[in-house]
């Protein structure tokens, strides 16, 4: 059985595991990630949904890459709430970067966890750590060979990050300053007991023992495989390659196919420290010791462990040939890797948040419409989520955001109309740390909902005449959508804040969740919280002629045969009759909202703004009005219209 | 480490890499037959066989040479190719081989143009021995070669990836969604 006996933390602890790499980490936090639902019904929680919490750890210390800098930001918040509801439970985070953490940063652990917490560092025999280090170095990119790697970190080992000294203080040291001697715990690792590692995590989260099980994730290079990555290496390291781009190319190619493709037949040789090193490794091994015993922590296991070395070190780690099975592996991986990236591009891929723009925090987000462009539903569905965003670091309001928030704030009226436009929106709205985001939707549709307003709003003028009008003026409102030698929408919005600040957001028929999983991430807001509600239906032609018909007067009012109730309830219909169509355009006219649309989408590129989705989703043309159609129809046609429509309602009552 | 044994191949006295599993069976080998001109003849015909399965492999050919002369000495699926003079390494030989055994037969043009780098490439950083046979199949390739092909593979994928980006985008704008 064990030769550990710890007792458990209190509960309500956080226990942050900060490493070592290279000393079962990956397989820790695979066995905690593969049993997160029942550890939680044992007291223990692992918040979140990846394999570590690297991620939110980044973002905390601000090393995210501008990749990962949004997703950080996410796993970060979530993790605060997580931790906010942990109650008695005990939790754990880990990740091994925690070890490369300053004083300064390890005191931002500690206001993250709060006082209630425990430091767990794991640390093995230098003689097993370094050659791990080493292989997983040349995974990114390290050109050197193992023994002169090993020889200049032996010369300076705070070059190995886990041991650097950057504030002055050593890996212990800074942990045990920050949350006290007693609150740290380092594990030392040995081969002779391999079960330790699951045995302390067990023991201290008060889990019976047994419960995590083996989870290996993380098998490492041999040498023939770190020799094979290292000559790519050697050639290709001038050539500066983003990491993120190495990574995809790289480790998802050549790299994972060897790792997952290639069984190391017995006796494949791995990094191992050579002779001529074997008494500095074993002497950084002591130095490492001391460090530990001087700050004063708990220590499972012998410090003695940390300066074993092999007992039968090789001359040296040089490689000239490779078995021909792990070269075509790693070959092959290259080339399928290749193929698939190259192709994502050339297909017109594109992430979907490819030129999403992250508000500031503090800043505030305002949506201006137009109408009919979604406003409705946006405004739905951030108001749904008001909770969860204010969670998020994300206000409801036109007030200023408080630091380190975000402000959400929409109008469709800001768009276009007279009283409330651009220029009426104060100044105060549109300081430099704000960002305007316009929602467009096919013009034709745009135009008939706007159409479909009037008429709701008292207005009884013919679909033609109005639509001429509109087309003429370049747009519904007093403000052009667009106009090719007069301000429109975008020329005056990107005048008050200038085409940095404006975003233009265009979801695709098929990609309708676009309309709120933009502006979400633009408010950095994980994916998820904010969901789209039901889309309301267009006005169909049969109400649009009843309407028209009842505004004529009294006269109207009786020949539509419609109370005003029932009218209420025929237009709050979800469904119509499948032969209840939508309003169209007359033929006649759809050249020229073809001209507009055109002419609005030269004006959007024009200006430089953001585009989000797809710009070219404004020229899908709306319905062609057809002959029989009744909005522009005989007074008499309108009542036999509206006789219609009475008798959907009647239907719709003996249904129920 | 190679397959085989020098002293199992009477061809060539310094011939490291010696008599191969792939060879086919039966096929004629130098200095096995009784008579000088036949034996002449016959190894003549397998010089041949090797360069054709030269060109074949660098063409797009997946069998081993002892496969592939059994199968009839198909012509290769891919675009022919100049006979290199001198051919490349087997081990080289051996890794295009494999590579062309992993791509799916019906591969689109990228994945054929990528290939062909790797097969250019090979041509240029791997030149064999004349004298030495180029079918031999070893069991282990130099890590420094294979390191080229790899850096190859990443020079080229990164320039494509960039290129094919730069098609998508219009110069005139930041955004993507320009009709």
């Amino acid at each position: 059985m064990s030769d550990v006996v710890l007792p458990p933390l209190e509960p309500g602890t956080t226990l942050v595991h900060i490493g070592a790499h290279k000393t079962g980490t990956s397989s820790l936090q695979g066995a905690f990630h593969d049993q997160r639902e029942a550890l939680a019904a044992l007291g223990v929680r692992y918040p979140g949904r990846d394999v570590n919490h690297a991620l939110a750890f980044r973002a905390l210390f601000g090393w995210a890459s501008a990749e990962t800098q949004t997703l950080g930001q996410h796993r970060l918040g979530d993790l605060r709430a997580a931790l906010a509801q942990t109650g008695d439970d005990r939790a754990l985070l880990s990740s091994e970067e925690l070890t490369w953490a300053t004083l300064e940063e390890a005191r931002g652990v500690r206001d993250l966890v709060g006082p209630r917490s425990h430091v767990v560092l794991t640390l093995r025999d230098m003689g097993g750590f370094l050659p791990s280090m080493w292989q997983q170095a040349v995974r990114n990119g390290e050109p050197l060979g193992f023994d002169e790697w090993l020889a200049q970190r032996l010369r300076r080992p705070e070059r190995v990050r886990t041991f650097h000294r950057e504030d002055g203080t050593f890996l212990t040291h800074r942990w045990a300053q920050v949350f006290g001697a007693d609150a740290v715990t380092v594990v030392v690792l040995q081969r002779s007991a391999p079960a330790r590692l699951f045995t302390v995590f067990e023991q201290l989260l008060a889990l019976p023992a047994g419960t995590l099980a083996v989870s290996e994730r993380n098998r490492g290079m041999t040498l023939p495989e770190s020799e094979v990555v290292r000559q790519l290496n050697t050639r290709t390291r001038g050539m500066r390659i983003p990491a993120a781009r190495r990574r995809s190319l790289v480790y998802a190619g050549p790299v994972t196919r060897m790792l997952h493709d290639w069984q190391p037949p017995a006796g494949t040789p791995r990094p191992t420290v050579p002779q001529r090193h074997v008494e500095g490794v074993a002497a950084l091994g002591r130095l490492v010791a001391d460090e530990v015993r001087a700050s004063g922590v708990r220590v499972v296991g012998s410090l003695d462990e940390l300066a074993r070395v092999p007992a039968a070190p090789p001359a040296s780690n040089d490689v000239v040939d490779v078995p021909m099975d792990v070269a075509g592996i790693a070959l092959v991986g290259a080339v399928l890797r290749a193929h698939e990236v190259v192709a994502r591009v050339g297909s017109g891929h594109r992430p979907r948040f490819a030129d999403v723009r992250l508000v500031p925090a503090p800043g505030r987000l305002l949506h201006v419409g137009p109408a009919h462009t979604g406003g409705e539903r946006l405004r739905a569905a951030f108001a749904a989520a008001a909770d969860a965003l204010h969670g998020h670091g994300v206000d409801l309001t036109a007030e200023a955001p408080g630091p380190g928030r975000r402000a959400f704030v929409s109008d469709d009226a800001w768009a276009l109309a007279p009283d409330t436009g651009p220029d009426a929106v104060p100044d105060a709205l549109l300081d430099e740390r704000t960002r305007v985001l316009v929602t467009l939707r096919p013009l034709g549709d745009l135009l008939l909902g706007a159409y479909a307003d009037h008429l709701r709003a008292g207005g009884r003028r013919p679909l033609r005449s109005w639509l001429t009008d509109a087309l003429a003026a370049g747009g519904p409102g007093p403000l052009p959508l667009a106009s090719a030698d007069g301000e429109d929408l975008l020329g005056a919005w990107t005048r008050r804040v200038g085409p940095d600040a404006v975003t233009v957001l265009v979801p695709r028929p098929r990609d309708p969740a676009l309309l709120v999983d933009a502006p979400a991430r633009m408010l950095d807001l994980p994916t998820g919280v904010v969901r789209l509600g039901r889309a309301h239906r267009a006005t169909t032609d049969l109400e649009a002629a009843v309407l028209r018909l009842r505004h004529r007067g009294p006269a109207g009012r009786v020949a539509s045969g419609l109370r005003t109730a029932e009218l209420r309830t025929a237009l709050g219909r979800w469904v119509v009759p499948p032969d209840e169509v939508p309003l169209g355009v007359p033929a006649d006219l759809q050249p020229q909202v073809e001209a507009l649309a055109r002419l609005l989408v030269e004006r959007v590129t024009d200006t430089g703004v953001g585009v989000v989705g797809r710009l070219s989703t404004v020229l899908r043309p709306a319905r062609t009005a057809e002959a029989g159609d009744l909005v522009d129809a005989t007074p008499a046609r309108q009542a036999g219209a509206a006789r219609r429509l009475r008798a959907t309602l009647d239907a719709r009552g003996k249904d129920r | 480490m190679t397959k085989g044994s020098p002293l199992t191949s009477p061809e060539r006295p310094d011939n490291r890499t010696g008599h191969t599993h792939d060879e086919p069976p039966g096929a004629p080998r130098a200095g096995s037959g009784s008579g000088g001109a036949p034996v002449a003849a016959r190894s003549a015909d397998v010089a041949d066989d090797r360069r054709s399965w030269v060109l074949a492999v660098l063409a797009g050919e997946a069998r081993p040479f002892a496969a592939w002369v059994a199968a009839g000495r198909p012509a290769a699926p891919g675009t022919p190719v100049a006979a290199p003079e001198p051919p490349p390494t087997a081990a080289a030989l051996e890794l295009v081989r494999r590579l062309n055994a992993a791509l799916p037969p019906d591969g689109d043009e990228l994945l054929a143009t990528l290939r062909r780098d790797v097969v250019a490439d090979v041509l240029r950083a791997a030149p064999g021995d004349p004298d030495a046979d180029p079918t031999a199949a070893p069991d282990e390739v130099d890590a420094s070669l294979v390191g080229e092909l790899l850096a190859g593979v990443l020079t080229r994928t990164l320039a494509l990836e960039d290129e094919a980006r730069a098609a998508l985008r219009p110069p005139t704008t930041w955004g993507s969604g320009a009709a």
